[in-house]
Parts: C-alpha cells; sequence; structure tokens
C-alpha cells in the first residue's frame, strides 16, 4: 500500500473515534526539554519533561531487553537529583521529594509498563488498535519532578544542569522560573549548562 | 605644552573643526538616545505588571494576551465564558481572581470593565497599589473611574456625565445610559492612566439592547428596569490570578492550559514579556547597529578632514620640525587633536541628548505611554562615550602617520 492510502485509510478508521472529543497535541521537540522552576521561602519545585529520544535515543515502546534496560536506567537516573540539578552548596537544600516516570502518548507507564508484544517494529499498522491517537505519531516523554527545602534562600542565585552529561542527546532546556521578585524565561544549553535566577 | 597647541590649532580652524565637532556629537546624540528608549521602554513594560501571577484568555500566543490584556494593543481573538472563569476561581490554588472585560472605548480610550478586585489586587512598578486622586471607587452601576491622562486629554472632572461607545471605532454609542465619573486615579505610568474603568455588570448593563452586535430597535429598556435585572456577564477577555503560593504557578497554569471544556491560555506576565523582548530584539539590535554606524560615519568624516588639512598644514608642520620637533611630537600633536574633537563632540552629544530628553520627555509620554526617565549617564554609556574618543584618536593615527613621514621632506620642498 501506498503512504498515501495508508494515512487515507488511518484517518478514516480514527475519524468516527474522534468525533466527540477534543483533540490536542503537545509541541514535542526532538533535543530539547522543557523545565519549571518555582522558589518560594527557600522551597524549590523543579519540573521537567524530556522527549524520550533525548533521554534514551527512542520513542516506541521499549520492547527489546536492551531496551527495557535503557529505560529502566534513565528512570534510575532520573531518581538521582544530584545527577540532574546542582543547587548550590551553600543553600543547603535537602531533597523532599521525587517522583519520575515515562509518558507516552496519552497513557502514563511506570517503567516497567506493560509492553504489548505487537507494538515490536513502531509501524503504521501499530497505531490501528490505538483507537484513541491513531493520527498521531507516538511520542514519549520522560517526566521528572524535584522538591527541595533549602536552608539559606538567599544562596540560591544558580541552578547547574549536570542533566546533559548524563544524556548524551540532549541538547537544550527551555526553563521558565518564578521566585518571589519575578518570573522569566532562560535558554539553558550543553555549552552553558546554568541558570542564573535573577 | 603641547595641549595648549593642539588646541589652539584647533581653534584656528574654528569652522572645519566646528563642524566635525557637530557631525560626531549628533552621532553621539543619537547613539546614546537610541539606547536610553530601549531602555526605557523596557523598564516601562516591565514596570507596568507586578504582583499577578498569571493571566488568563482564550488560547492565542502567550505574547498577544500580554499585550491585550494588560497594554491595550491589539485585541482578544476570543472571550473566556463566565463558567470557566468560575472553574478557575474555584480552584484550591487561586488566591485571587479578577476579570478584565475589553471592547468598548470611550473617545481615543478603551473602556475596561472589571471588579473592585482590580483596585486591590493590580499592582505596578514594584508593588506599587492605585490610588485614587479625587473622587472615590466603583459603588454605583454606572460609575466609571478614569486614568489620570484620560482626565486630563479630556478635561473631565469628578461627576461629569461620559458616554461609552460601542466598539473601538465606531460612531454607535450607548448614549441612553451615560455613566458618570466617580473617581480620578493618579498617575501611574501605566496604560491604566488612558484607561476608564467601569464595573464588569455596567459592560453588562449597556449591551441588553444589543443582540448579534446590533441595537434593538424601538425605545431601550429603561434603566430602573436594567437595575434590577441579573448583570452576571456571560464572558470577559481576561482574569489577572494571584496565586497562593509560587510553588504552585505551574501546576494552575498546566491545568489552564490543558482545561479540556474551553480553549484557555495561562501565562505568566514576566515570561510572556521577556519572549516579547526576544522578538523586538531584533529590531532593537538593528537600530542600535545604525546608530552605531552613524557614529563610525562621523569619525570617518574627522579622519577626512584631517586628512585634507594635512595638505594645508605642510608648512606648519615642516616649521615644527625645523624649530626642533620630533615627527613623534607631530604625530602626538594630531592624534591628541583627534581625541580633543571627540571628546568636545561626545560633551556637545551629551548635552544634546538630555536636552532632547528634557523637551521630548513629556510628549513621548503623552503619545506612547513612555516614560524615558533623566538618570545621570549610566556605566554603560559612559564606556560609550569613552569608546568614541579611542576611536578617534586610533582613526587619526593613519593621517598622523602619514604627517611622521612626510612632515620634513615635504614641507620643505618649495612648491608655488
Amino acid at each position: 500500500m501506498k503512504p498515501i492510502h495508508l494515512a487515507l485509510a488511518v484517518t478514516a478508521l480514527a475519524s468516527p473515534a474522534l468525533a466527540q472529543e477534543a483533540r490536542e497535541m503537545d509541541a514535542h521537540e526532538h533535543g530539547v526539554s522543557v523545565a519549571e522552576i518555582a522558589v518560594e521561602h527557600g522551597k524549590v519545585a523543579i519540573n521537567i519533561t524530556a522527549p524520550g529520544m533525548d533521554i534514551v535515543g527512542f520513542e516506541y515502546e521499549a520492547a527489546s531487553t536492551e531496551d527495557k534496560d535503557a529505560v529502566e536506567a534513565a528512570i534510575r537516573a532520573l531518581l538521582t537529583p544530584e545527577a540532574i540539578v546542582a543547587l548550590p552548596e551553600a543553600a543547603g537544600c535537602r531533597l523532599t521529594e521525587v517522583l519520575a516516570h515515562l509518558h507516552g502518548g496519552d497513557h502514563d507507564d511506570t517503567a516497567d509498563a506493560h509492553m504489548d508484544d505487537d507494538h515490536d517494529d513502531h509501524d503504521d499498522a501499530a497505531h490501528e488498535d490505538h483507537d484513541d491517537h491513531a493520527d498521531a505519531a507516538q511520542h514519549t516523554e520522560f517526566h521528572v519532578s524535584y522538591a527541595f527545602a533549602c536552608e539559606d534562600e538567599d544562596a540560591l542565585t544558580q541552578i547547574g544542569f549536570p542533566f546533559f552529561d548524563q544524556f548524551a542527546n540532549a541538547q537544550e532546556i527551555d526553563a521558565q522560573y518564578v521566585t518571589e521578585t519575578g518570573a522569566g524565561l532562560a535558554e539553558i544549553t550543553r555549552a552553558a549548562p546554568t541558570l542564573t535566577l535573577e | 605644552m603641547i595641549l595648549r597647541l593642539a588646541f589652539g590649532s584647533l581653534m584656528a580652524r574654528a569652522l572645519t573643526v566646528g563642524m566635525t565637532i557637530l557631525a560626531i556629537a549628533l552621532s553621539v546624540a543619537l547613539f546614546l538616545g537610541v539606547e536610553k528608549v530601549r531602555t526605557g521602554a523596557r523598564a516601562s513594560f516591565a514596570d507596568t505588571i507586578s504582583g499577578t501571577d498569571l493571566i488568563v484568555g482564550a488560547r492565542s500566543g502567550s505574547v498577544q494576551l500580554l499585550l491585550y490584556s494588560v497594554f491595550r494593543i491589539g485585541n482578544a481573538t476570543n472571550n473566556v465564558t463566565w463558567e470557566s472563569y468560575q472553574d478557575i476561581a474555584r480552584r484550591p490554588e487561586v488566591d485571587w481572581i479578577v476579570p478584565i472585560s475589553l471592547g468598548d472605548s470611550h473617545r481615543q480610550f478603551r473602556v475596561m470593565g472589571t471588579t473592585q478586585g482590580f483596585f486591590e489586587h493590580y499592582k505596578f512598578r514594584g508593588g506599587q497599589a492605585l490610588e485614587i486622586a479625587e473622587g472615590h471607587g466603583l459603588t454605583d452601576l454606572y460609575d466609571a473611574v478614569i486614568g489620570a491622562e484620560v482626565a486630563a486629554t479630556l478635561g473631565y472632572h469628578v461627576g461629569d456625565p461620559i458616554v461609552v461607545a460601542h466598539g473601538l471605532a465606531s460612531f454607535t454609542e450607548h448614549d441612553e445610559q451615560p455613566f458618570r465619573v466617580a473617581g480620578i486615579i493618579a498617575r501611574t505610568g501605566t496604560p491604566v492612566d488612558r484607561t476608564v474603568i467601569v464595573s464588569l455588570e455596567a459592560i453588562e448593563a449597556i449591551h441588553v439592547d444589543w443582540h448579534s452586535g446590533a441595537q434593538r430597535p424601538g425605545a431601550g429598556t429603561p434603566i430602573e428596569q436594567i437595575r434590577q435585572m441579573d448583570l452576571t456577564p456571560k464572558a470577559v477577555t481576561a482574569a489577572l490570578v494571584g496565586v497562593n503560593s509560587k510553588l504552585r504557578i505551574f501546576g494552575l497554569q498546566r491545568w489552564i492550559n490543558e482545561y479540556p471544556q474551553e480553549p484557555l491560555l495561562a501565562i505568566l506576565p514576566g515570561v510572556a514579556l521577556q519572549e516579547l523582548w526576544q522578538i523586538v530584539g531584533i529590531a532593537e539590535t538593528a537600530l542600535t547597529g545604525v546608530s552605531a554606524m552613524v557614529v563610525v560615519t562621523a569619525l570617518l568624516g574627522m579622519m577626512a578632514m584631517i586628512f585634507s588639512s594635512l595638505n594645508e598644514r605642510r608648512r606648519e608642520m615642516a616649521i615644527w620640525r625645523a624649530m626642533g620637533a620630533r615627527p613623534l611630537t607631530i604625530l602626538g600633536l594630531l592624534v591628541l587633536e583627534a581625541a580633543l574633537m571627540a571628546a568636545l563632540g561626545a560633551g556637545l552629544g551629551l548635552a544634546l541628548l538630555y536636552g532632547g530628553l528634557v523637551l521630548a520627555q513629556p510628549m513621548v509620554d503623552a503619545a506612547f505611554g513612555l516614560w524615558l526617565p533623566i538618570d545621570p549617564p549610566t556605566a554603560r554609556e559612559l564606556i560609550v562615550l569613552a569608546s568614541v574618543i579611542a576611536a578617534a584618536a586610533v582613526a587619526s593615527l593613519f593621517p598622523a602617520l602619514r604627517a611622521y613621514r612626510l612632515s620634513l621632506a615635504d614641507g620643505m620642498m618649495v612648491k608655488v
């Protein structure tokens, strides 16, 4: 079948199922992760969303042992905050919460989530039994959130991102931050992996 | 000694030197002026809103939402339904929420419908609250509180009647329901100065007889009857939200952005402003580049002037050499002259800049709502001035080196 016929068939199959629901697809850019950082009264909350491509190098559902190992290793790395973010030593921050998971399409998978056997090769046919998002290419994302409590709030002037050393495919983090004095936007890159809070 | 010589030599050629200095002065004034307007505009925008954690509107672009909700630039693509507004207001993260409704105008000024909360929660210039200079806030349905600029331009006083026009540039007026000026807000230097504020219910009331964007023919509903009606709005243009903990801002933002019943957008004002600067930054860089080129052109003009003066001054140079001046002294003299010209030009440029600022400040404020502060020169500006002088000295090295080589041989040969 020519790709266009396949696409038409998939669209035709998908339309009735989608008719009654709102359809949305978040922007997803390989190489670019998104971070949200909030600081208040010495409490720091950091959320990072990274494309699967950046973290493990693929975005299909892990099927082979190596792929599953890669996902597990990634989750383990994400669960170690010091491997991902570096708060200033002087601030005396302690980890209070950490949560990491793999998010694929519109259903959440934990590290050891179900792996359907017919999802081996990420072809279009495999999408047909995913009737709820048959028209969208599947993108997986890693979500991680950290909460810290810091003793010296004033020492929280910058945040480093060893994240880039950990994941070779990651190139950039688009960060939004809020502090008590204001909000801002910053681009953190592999070459300059530090966010300065103003 | 050599300084006096250089100064005297410049004075001897007052006209050409004067023109060169003027060119440098104008270019310096332009360069610093562009810088002043740039930083002034940024500061003015940044000062307009503070204390608001999120702005919620219909889904469009974050910059667009910021511009129409806070700066009254451009228009909303859509409204936010009252049901969605209430859903957001009920979220546990929300500390306060203030609706705003735009779309009508009075003369050249926008009319904004809002609640009492706007006066409590809208903050500008790092946390300053709005102050009512004359009269009082919104108490009656047909009360309007006007900004300082509105009052000054239209000559309004507390108690004057005003009529709101339907839409932004239209001849249809809501003249059957006149408002009364209840209060005048002290000058803020923000778009509030150019806004007529009425209650959200009042916006609803003046549109009671309007359907599908047209006035229903026949006599309007009597005001007494309108006062009895339920004037809960069906939609608002945007809402300003305060969150009870900064740590929960992103969570609430995500909740609003993923709100399934209606496509909404929540933005952090500071972040949206930075996005705006990223867009405007290219134009700013271009402006700075052009004005820097003007400075370079002025310096090139000076260099050409010195080159041509070398011809006139052959004899002079030769006499100095004959009197025992070393070639290096000649070189130093020319470089010093150039540096002096540039310093005078820079000083005059600074004077021009401040003179211009004093004259333009009230006009720019009135026309664009942009307050250009008159501050002493910043370190950055002083560095710019110093580099202009240094660049002039370097540029003069070329003619000076020529004079260095030729001063003796050239001048002693008598050519008639």
